[in-house]
């Protein structure tokens, strides 16, 4: 069997997964009920970047969601799917089966890596449409304050909101990444999910506590910050570019990680 | 074979050990003169968006609106870094006779390089002041946001 059937065997399972389900339902709703809980109060966020605007344009809802998402909540979703896929093989001990149907170990891992980071992309999708649909329906399309105290008209807000949204991926996938990898160093489902989610807290607090840059740029929670360069008239993407590199880096390493790991096991053995 | 799940937990464990070594190098990019670039024109910006609000169009912002000083804790303290005791100054000319006013703001500055000004209600108002058409809306000037490029 080619990576693309695994791939496509993997989407059908994962379609069918009630976990996913409800992921997916609570990414695109959960964003209407916070836009519900925004408008029926006076008090606003204000210590999250945007809180304080979120009464005065909808665009700033899927923002503020963005930065309390990217908090924890993005790795967590990202290795719902990832931190499993591998380790439900174990504990179903199918991973005999999979492998007597002619699917290389090869295709098996690049099937259910692509399975799992497609999720993790549809999933932030769903956010980002659920928080930008719930602003807009709730709250309106006012012009944006930026983050240089200039108006965004409401065509460039939007695109501004997906475009943040969409650098979130990018570590994100690196999440997913990590969750595979620890899917097929644990086979343990529940560490796979949560290690990585773990970590993305642990860095959190390490950017927090250490004031060295150098220690900043290469923790995979930075990229989620890429946006801050150019939600604002006066634009830097250095941040972006690097960020991309550091997201890359994690992805490459954790699935070649993982790959070596996959392929060195002895199943009939294990 | 199982010996080799524990191999990867060592490679980060070892990742880590190397980023909690090099804490100690790199210098912060978060500094008074990188805040006072961009905490002026913020200010200024923002003013016309309130003044616009509340029923002024004609309202400008003057170049000594787009300077501000920024700094950090007391004389002892360097201006550099993260920290919720930096303070900026800035100029509101409002004052009786078209005379400016300086005015300061608390800053919180984070490690990200994203920064949370508060001002005075006396000369900026309330969280939320009343528009010219009548409607409550949230105060530009109450407390805002920015954010330095610290690569």
């Amino acid at each position: 069997m080619s990576t693309w059937t695994v791939y496509r065997w993997e989407m059908e399972k994962l379609a069918a997964l009630l976990r996913v389900r409800l992921a997916a339902g609570a990414c695109f709703v959960a964003p209407f009920g916070f836009a519900v809980a925004l408008r029926l109060q006076d008090a606003v966020p204000a210590d999250t970047l945007f809180g304080e605007w979120v009464h005065l344009s909808g665009f700033a809802t899927p923002m503020v969601l963005l930065v309390f998402t990217s908090q924890w909540a993005l790795p967590l979703i990202a290795c719902l799917v990832a931190g499993d896929i591998f380790a439900a093989e174990d504990r179903y001990g199918t991973w005999k089966t999979i492998l007597t149907r002619a699917a290389s170990r090869t295709s098996i891992f690049w099937g259910k890596s692509l399975a799992a980071m497609t999720y993790s992309v549809l999933m932030v999708a769903l956010l980002a449409l659920g928080g930008l649909s719930a602003g807009e329906l709730l709250i309106g399309h006012q012009p944006l304050i930026g983050l240089s105290g200039t108006l965004i008209p409401p065509g460039q807000a939007a695109g501004l909101v997906l475009a943040s949204w969409g650098v979130a991926v990018l570590p994100t996938l690196g999440f997913t990444a990590m969750g595979l990898l620890f899917s097929i160093a644990t086979r343990n489902g529940p560490a796979g999910i949560l290690t990585p989610t773990v970590i993305g807290l642990l860095m959190q607090l390490l950017a927090l506590i250490s004031g060295a840059d150098l220690v900043r740029r290469v923790l995979l929670t930075t990229p989620y910050n890429a946006w801050f360069g150019f939600v604002r008239a006066d634009r830097y993407y250095g941040p972006l570019l690097w960020g991309t590199v550091v997201s890359a880096g994690y992805v490459i390493g954790c699935l070649a990680l993982g790959y070596l790991l996959m392929r060195r096991r002895d199943i009939d053995a294990g | 074979m199982r010996v080799f799940r524990w191999r990867p937990l060592a490679v980060i464990g070892a990742a880590a050990a190397l980023i909690a070594s090099a804490s100690g190098c790199g210098s912060p990019s978060i500094t008074g003169a990188g805040l006072q670039r961009d905490f002026g024109p913020n200010f200024a910006q923002l003013y016309l968006i309130q003044q616009q609000l509340i029923g002024h169009p004609d309202a400008v912002a003057d170049a000594g609106m787009h300077t501000a000083i920024c700094t950090r804790g007391g004389p002892e303290t360097p201006d550099r870094g993260a920290g919720t005791n930096w303070s900026c100054q800035v100029y509101w000319p409002s004052g009786p006779g078209g005379q400016t006013q300086t005015l300061s703001y608390e800053v919180d500055v984070k490690p990200t390089g994203c920064y949370t000004a508060q001002g005075p209600a006396s000369l900026v108002g309330q969280q939320t002041i009343r528009a010219v058409d009548g409607r409550m809306v949230t105060n530009p000037l109450f407390e805002f946001y920015g954010c330095l490029d610290v690569g």
